[in-house]
């Protein structure tokens, strides 16, 4: 048993910290006007990636002919750890690397690998998502995108929505109906379509916040060609599956949530352990003990999940602990800072003894989406009883999937 | 990084497992709770016999010389098993000699520890949260030869079957009972040592009442002799001692979590309700999901309090003092979790004295109610993030 990284990690960890120190003074400064225009964002983003790109610092676990470092998950929970919290540059392109550039790197052809990795890594495309349909969340199987032979391409047809980032896309990696006989988990194929193409359309959704990282991606008859499906035709599934591991496996998107924990932490502090405690409070020192041996679970399970990969396993059930972990722990933490702060966690800013400009009440309401994005808590609640405990799959599947008695 | 058990520690884990099922199965556990008689001594003698009651006693006292993860496959299992007996009381006291001890003493009283002959117990004083409202009050009264001891304390773990108790008692009178705490080893039946053995709720922890009325204690037991004679030394084994026996509390309701799950999950798969298994109901499925969260984050917490005791505090880079009380505080909630959830699943079945999951529920309230409450854990929690004491 040894929690600690081997010092040759730790060596790493210096060296990561050493090009943190001399390269963030040069990085691109944080706007001063807020909403910041998206072709500024993108241009931060750009450089910031290029930086990391050429240090050998992005993507490090990826080969070293696809643009990575060809280290390993400790590494890249490292690099994580130290750059990825400093919030320098926006995330545009997290389901990019977390998800889709992935998938690329495990199931696409040695051509799609050349032709997509190594661009990303140095900042210049951004990618989404094209998964979640407006009839078809958790239910993904049940998606309705239609892809049709067209030549020697395909024409994808459909709506897909909740696409993070879409709006500053280049490439979407789509999942779509390639047989329409195909029931349910058969016949479908995984594209990558260019967001620039004719016939793709982003609309904007807005979150409750008022930002906006959602979008809605219409397709209307969009030509993809036919070496721009990843795997092999109608195992689209299986490709999107092992994608959705990866999403929960070795993403460390709680290491990303560490900020805003801090943030919500220190400000609890001031109240509850300052001179304006109230009485009556103490409801809320037993709710903020309980939040912080919650963040210490999920940094040891983000460890577990991390150690199982490193000992060279595959992304297992297990990080569905991690996620519930990070997203229920965010969202109780962010609604008890309100409670804590009072009648000030409702003021959003305008004058600037309002707290952090309003933060906390906008992270309060951008932590809804925590337990239902990447994965829903109840989804998440069946792997883990199905695939850990062995527990039967529930009985609508169950009855779906049985032979239905004779009609009298 | 490694957050796996060496072989060693795994087959201590399995042997460990196959030794409760087949000595101390449940319906031996049930015998001992109604005869309020512990532990067989046959089982006691053979768990000595695989060096389990010298876990941490050095090798050079016929012990093992352990470390705190090695112990812990051991008393995950006795929790899994709801080994009955005050091994916990035994294990405290052992170590608390171990640390503070004159070598003289240590060499009389370890080595018959290790072969099973001799069980001991541990009767803290303490006011405020740490022990218990009820928590004793002793103090120790000088003299020529040694000291007087007086004072009492409701439930002592493991009392009832004691040859000898170490007391931490408070020298002259005390001003304040939580400070400047020292060890005395007490013989079970010497004169002015008064023990009653109480009715508890789980029946199996030989728990006992103590009373001290002028007990006589050679200086040559006063473990702490050589900190200094001064009421405002602190025995500097108190602090590992507590921290032992959280981890202890913490492995026990690990290991019983661990099986109520399974029995839970086992049932749910079994037992059908309008024509299908009522594990394939969500309602139900999502439960079973709780537990296992409830139990891996036990786990998680668990393990690494144990590597923290065994590291250095600078390598380990953790205060040893919020790991156990994340580990415990994780620990009572996790079981309560588990315990409620496994009830709710098996239906009324669960609630009879006849299921084997009230004895379950009976020893998961007993960890949580014994050597400090939830809300004790919470604000050492919050002490070691900066806040001030909560004062009102």
């Amino acid at each position: 048993m040894d929690f600690n990284l081997s010092p040759e990690q730790q060596a790493y960890r210096e060296q990561v910290r050493a090009w943190v120190r001399e390269n963030l003074p040069r990085a691109p400064k944080p706007p001063r006007r807020r909403p910041e225009p998206p072709e500024k964002v993108r241009d931060r983003y750009s450089t910031w990636q290029r930086m990391r790109a050429d240090a050998k610092l992005a993507c490090v676990m990826w080969p070293e002919a696809y643009g990575g470092a060809g280290l390993g998950p400790v590494e890249h929970y490292i690099v994580s750890e130290e750059i990825d919290t400093l919030g320098v540059a926006p995330t545009i392109n997290v389901v990019g690397f977390g998800i889709c550039l992935p998938t690329v790197l495990h199931a696409g052809s040695e051509a799609q690998k050349r032709t997509y990795l190594p661009p990303a890594v140095r900042g210049e495309h951004v990618w989404c998502q094209l998964f979640s349909e407006p009839g078809s969340g958790s239910d993904l199987a049940s998606l309705k995108t239609r892809a049709e032979p067209d030549g020697d391409g395909w024409r994808l047809s459909g709506q897909k929505i909740w696409t993070s980032f879409a709006h500053h896309a280049d490439y979407g990696l789509c999942l779509a109906r390639s047989d329409p006989r195909g029931e349910k988990h058969k016949g479908l194929s995984m594209f990558i379509v260019n967001m620039k193409d004719p016939g793709v359309t982003v609309r904007p959704i807005r979150f409750s916040n008022g930002e906006h990282d959602f979008n809605e991606v219409f397709l209307d008859n969009v030509h993809v060609p036919g070496d721009h499906v990843v795997g092999a035709v109608h195992q689209g599934w299986q490709v999107a599956m092992a994608t959705l591991m990866l999403e929960r496996g070795t993403s460390n998107i709680h290491v990303l949530f560490r900020p805003w924990i801090q943030r919500c932490v220190t400000a609890i502090r001031d109240v509850l352990g300052g001179e304006a405690a109230l009485p009556g409070q103490g409801e809320y020192r037993a709710r903020l003990a309980r939040m912080l041996t919650r963040v210490r679970l999920m940094e040891l399970q983000g460890l577990r999940v991390l150690n199982g990969a490193a000992s060279g396993g595959p992304p297992g059930p297990e990080s569905s602990l991690v996620k519930l972990l990070w997203s229920e722990t965010n969202q109780e933490l962010a609604a008890l800072t309100l409670e804590v702060l009072g009648p000030v966690g409702a003021l959003l800013g305008g004058d600037e003894a309002v707290p952090e400009d309003g933060f906390f009440p906008r992270n309060w309401l951008r932590s809804f989406g925590n337990t239902l994005e990447a994965g829903s808590s109840e989804i998440l609640r069946n792997i883990l009883a199905e695939r850990i405990l062995g527990l039967p799959k529930d009985a609508g599947r169950a009855i779906a999937a049985a032979p239905q008695p004779p009609a009298r | 990084m490694d957050l796996t058990y060496s072989e060693e520690q795994q087959l201590i884990g399995q042997q460990a497992r196959e030794f409760f099922e087949r000595e101390c199965p449940l319906e031996r556990v049930r015998k001992a709770w109604s005869d309020r008689a512990g532990l067989e001594p046959a089982v006691w003698k053979r768990m000595a016999e695989l060096g389990w009651l010298g876990a941490l006693i050095p090798e050079r006292f016929g012990g093992q010389g352990l470390g705190h993860t090695d112990l812990s496959r051991i008393v995950e299992e006795m929790g899994r098993g709801l080994l009955p007996g005050g091994y916990l009381g035994t294990l405290a006291a052992a170590r608390a000699l171990t640390l503070a001890a004159p070598e003289a003493l240590q060499r009389e009283v370890l080595p018959s520890v290790a072969r099973g002959e001799r069980r001991l117990a541990l009767a803290r004083s303490g006011e405020g949260g740490r022990f218990d409202r009820l928590g004793g009050r002793f103090y120790a009264d000088e003299q020529d030869d040694g000291y007087l001891l007086f004072g009492e304390k409701l439930a002592v773990l493991g009392l009832a079957e004691a040859d000898q108790v170490v007391v931490a008692a408070v020298l002259g009178l005390p001003k304040r009972i939580a400070e400047g705490l020292q060890l005395f080893l007490l013989d079970a039946d010497a004169p002015g040592v008064e023990i009653t053995p109480l009715a508890t709720l789980e029946s199996g922890w030989q728990q006992a009442s103590l009373r001290l009325t002028g007990a006589r204690v050679p200086r040559d037991r006063h473990l702490d002799a050589a900190a200094g004679n001064s009421p405002d030394v602190q025995s500097p084994a108190l602090a590992p001692v507590e921290a032992l026996l959280d981890l202890a509390l913490a492995f026990d309701a690990l290991g019983g979590a661990q099986r109520v799950m399974e029995m839970t999950v086992e049932y749910a798969g079994l037992r059908t309700a309008f024509g299908h298994p009522i594990g394939t109901y969500q309602a139900v499925k999502h439960k079973c999901a709780d537990m296992l969260f409830a139990v891996e984050n036990l786990r998680a917490a668990a393990t690494w309090a144990a590597w923290v005791l065994d590291v250095p505090p600078e390598q380990s880079g953790a205060d040893p003092a919020l790991a156990l009380a994340m580990t415990r505080a994780t620990a009572i909630e996790s079981y309560d979790l588990v315990i409620r959830h496994g009830t709710q699943v098996h239906g009324a079945i669960a609630v009879t004295e006849e299921h084997d999951l009230q004895l379950f529920a009976k020893r998961a309230k007993t960890l949580a109610l014994s050597f400090g409450s939830l809300a004790h854990y919470q604000e050492r929690i919050l002490a070691a993030n900066g806040f001030a004491p909560d004062g009102r």
